[in-house]
Parts: structure tokens; sequence; C-alpha cells
């Protein structure tokens, strides 16, 4: 049976993410510590983020998904991490002291590029991978402070004109620094895209 | 990018286009309002309540405005608290504006701890009998955990007559610390694109240069992007 697993841990914007795959046709069902499903049979867990990173990390901990969520990567199951969700996939945060979840190896560094170190707005991303270069557009929107920071930098499949990591792929795990269901049609087509490939497969 | 946001306000029943924040022309539907700027792909989206109350309904109401908008999208004059902020961001909300006073700045502190800074817009209205120096406004901005500032001149409101540059650059210097926004008196797109082409401005946000006919007699919503995006941003 395909499923779309949908992490809440108390701190991602999972009602607008699970809206917005909704209006394409796809059902997701949310996941949280309440429930007593064993999850086994799904395709694509994603986790959503917003805040700090040891907001985020410390909210996970708390929710008691920290496993389910390493072990849904270390099963192949697709994994879509979206902006702060996106960075605890990775080791530490320059931002903040917890460990992350060390899902891909390296760390989440503060942004260099932009005149402020926050980088907000819209943004010229370009994706290099032919897989996704449809999607390359100055339409998706960013807000955050630091960025993905990969030790294998060809895992990095797009990037914003300043350079700043916009969209990674290590295996099964997809990282998204921009916010796709704040990013109009352009990026919820891109998220409902990378989720229905994984249902496809 | 610079980016370029349509404001709207609503007063309890009705979105109103304001003149000095003062009800004007009635704009009808807020989710109506909401929608277009949404499919117009708006860069970002702030909807005012200057005199919200918490109620059942009110709640029901700001959880329809997130549902309708799939841009960016800024409320201002709701959040007075920590659970109205949980809650509206776990809606899917991305911003607050909480205006920038002493009274405030622990909220916002505390917003920006958990949400990070780029959940924060700190609001300061122009008042310029008061002497206020852009070392102290700095100090408060640092300290209230904001990402970002908006000056709103309400004298301008609705006027249309044209930013108050010359006015407005005393804060030019803010700009080194984080984005600065300006509102208040934007008269069209051919000021727009001269304003955005200032290094030290990130964004403008006007209400009714995009709710009103050129004239403001009459309501029109527009969002014409390609009026500004050709200019080298």
């Amino acid at each position: 049976m395909n499923q779309i697993l949908l992490m809440d841990y108390g701190v991602g914007n999972s009602a607008k993410i699970k809206q917005v795959l909704e209006m394409k046709a796809l059902n997701v069902t949310v996941v949280d510590f309440k429930l007593e499903d064993n999850f086994q049979d799904y395709q694509t867990l994603i986790l959503p983020g917003v805040g700090s990173f040891d907001g985020c990390m410390k909210s996970l901990e708390a929710s008691g998904n920290l496993d389910f969520i390493k072990q849904a990567a270390s099963l192949g199951k697709r994994v879509i991490g979206i902006c702060a969700g996106a960075q605890i996939i990775f080791e530490s945060s320059e931002e903040g002291s917890c460990k992350g979840l060390g899902i891909i190896e390296g760390n989440v560094i503060a942004n260099q590029q932009t005149k402020n170190v926050l980088n907000v707005g819209r943004k010229i991303v370009k994706f290099e991978d032919s897989n996704y270069s449809r999607f390359s557009s100055d339409r998706f929107y960013f807000s955050h402070s630091f960025q993905l920071n990969p030790v294998d930098k060809s895992c990095i499949l797009a990037k914003t004109s300043e350079g700043i990591p916009a969209f990674i792929k290590k295996k099964n795990i997809y990282c998204i620094q921009f916010h796709p269901e704040k990013s109009g049609m352009l990026g919820i087509d891109f998220l409902s895209d990378l989720v229905l490939e994984s249902l496809v497969n | 990018m610079k980016r370029v946001i349509p404001a709207i306000t609503f007063f309890n029943e009705s979105v109103f286009v304001t003149l000095q924040f003062q009800k004007r022309l009635d704009g009808g539907d807020l989710l109506n309002s909401i929608r277009f700027f949404s499919e117009s792909d708006a860069d970002e989206l702030i909807v005012s309540f200057p005199r919200y109350r918490n109620s059942e309904s009110n709640s029901l109401l700001l959880k329809s405005v997130i549902e309708t908008c799939f841009v960016p999208l800024n409320i201002a004059g709701v959040v007075r608290d920590m659970n109205s902020a949980t809650e509206l961001f776990g809606l899917g909300l991305d911003k607050v504006s909480i205006t920038l006073t002493s009274k405030n700045i622990n909220l916002m502190k505390e917003i920006s701890s958990r949400y990070g800074s780029q959940a924060i817009t700190a609001i300061v209205k122009i008042d310029r009998t008061l002497d206020l120096t852009t070392t102290l406004l700095a100090d408060q901005l640092l300290e209230s955990g904001a990402g970002e500032v908006l000056f709103i001149d309400i004298a301008k409101d609705g006027s249309g007559s044209g930013l108050d540059l010359p006015f407005l650059e005393k804060f030019k210097s803010l700009s080194d610390k984080m984005p600065v926004l300006l509102r208040g008196g934007c008269s069209g797109y051919a000021e727009l694109g001269s304003v955005l082409n200032l290094n030290w401005i990130d964004g403008i946000v006007a209400a009714s240069m995009f709710s009103c006919t050129a004239d403001r007699q009459s309501i029109l919503l527009n969002y014409e992007r390609e009026m500004w995006s050709n200019h080298d941003l």
C-alpha cells in the first residue's frame, strides 16, 4: 500500500504541507508519538521543520520519533527534509549545541553569501540535475540563517544564485532548504513530484 | 531579490483600504483578497488585524486565512503571547509582525528563540515628533531577536503621494544589521521600480497601491510583477 507519512513533532508546519499534498490528490498520514500503529509499509517520510536546530532536535527527541526517522533512512525509505527538517538530518549545526540525526555526513553552517546572515525571500534556484532542471526558477521561498554543508558536495543538486545549497540528494535522503509549500504552485509541484517519484518507483 | 509585499487590513467584518490607518474604502471579503494575492504569486503577504479580539470565530478565521494562502504569510495585530504564536505557526503561518516596544520585547525574544529570527518582523511606526536615534533603535532591534524591520509611515498611509525617502534615509544604517522594509505612501509601479534599486531597502510593503485603481477611488486588486521585475535587482 502506498503511504506518505508526515512527521508531526510539534515544531514543523505539517498542516500546510499536508494541505498542499492533498491538493495534488496525495493522501498523507500524519505521524506523531501518540499513534500506536506500527508503520512499515510506507514509501515516503516527510520531515518538516521550523525554527532553530536545537529547538527541532529537542522537540523530536521529546516526541519519541527520533529512532523512527533513523530507521526509515536505513530501510531505504524516501526521507524528505524541509528547511529546518532538512538541517537536522545532518550531524550538527553551528547554530546550536545539539547533535543532529547524522543521516548525512556534514554539518550546517552560517550563511556567508548573503548581505545579512538571514537569507529571506524569493530566490533564483538552478537545478543542475536533469531530473529536476524543469523547476529552475526565481520563485522559491527561503527563510533561514544557516545552510546545509554536506561533506560530499556532489550530492548538492541545486543552489541559489548566491551559491547557497537549495536541494540535496544522498541516496534515499532528500533535503530541501526552501519552503516548497510557500513557493506558489511551482513549489507545490516540486514537492508533489518528489513524493510521486517514490510511489511510482 | 527584493521583495514586494501587498498588505491587507481587516477590521472585524471586512477588508478596508485605509487612509492613515482609518477606514476609507470597503475592500470586501478577506479570503478573496488573500486568494488573489496568493494566485498572483505575491512575494509575501501581510494581513493586519487592528482590532483583533480572541474568540472562537476569529480563531477559525485565522485558520482559513492560513489555509487560503500559498505564499509566505505574515500576520500583524494578533499574536500577544506564546500560545497564540505556537498555534498559528503550527497551522502554517510564516511570520508575525509585532510592534517594537519595551512591553513586547520579551515576547519577541521568546518567539525568535523558538521559531528563529526569520519568524519575527519588528514594526516601527514612524513618529516625526520623536527623536529616535538609530543607535538606540538598532540596540532594541537586536535585543528583540527580530529578523527584519518594517518602518510604517502612518502619516503617508493610503496617500499614494510617494515614500518619504529623505526622512526614511535616517534609518539606512540599520540595513547593515537586518533587512529593512518600508511601508507608507508608495505611489505606484514606477516609484516601486526606482525605490527597489536602493541598496539599503530590502522590500516595499504597500496596501492601497495593490488594492485600488491608480486614483485610489475604487477597489481593484492588482499585483503586476512584470512591472518591476525587469529592473536590475
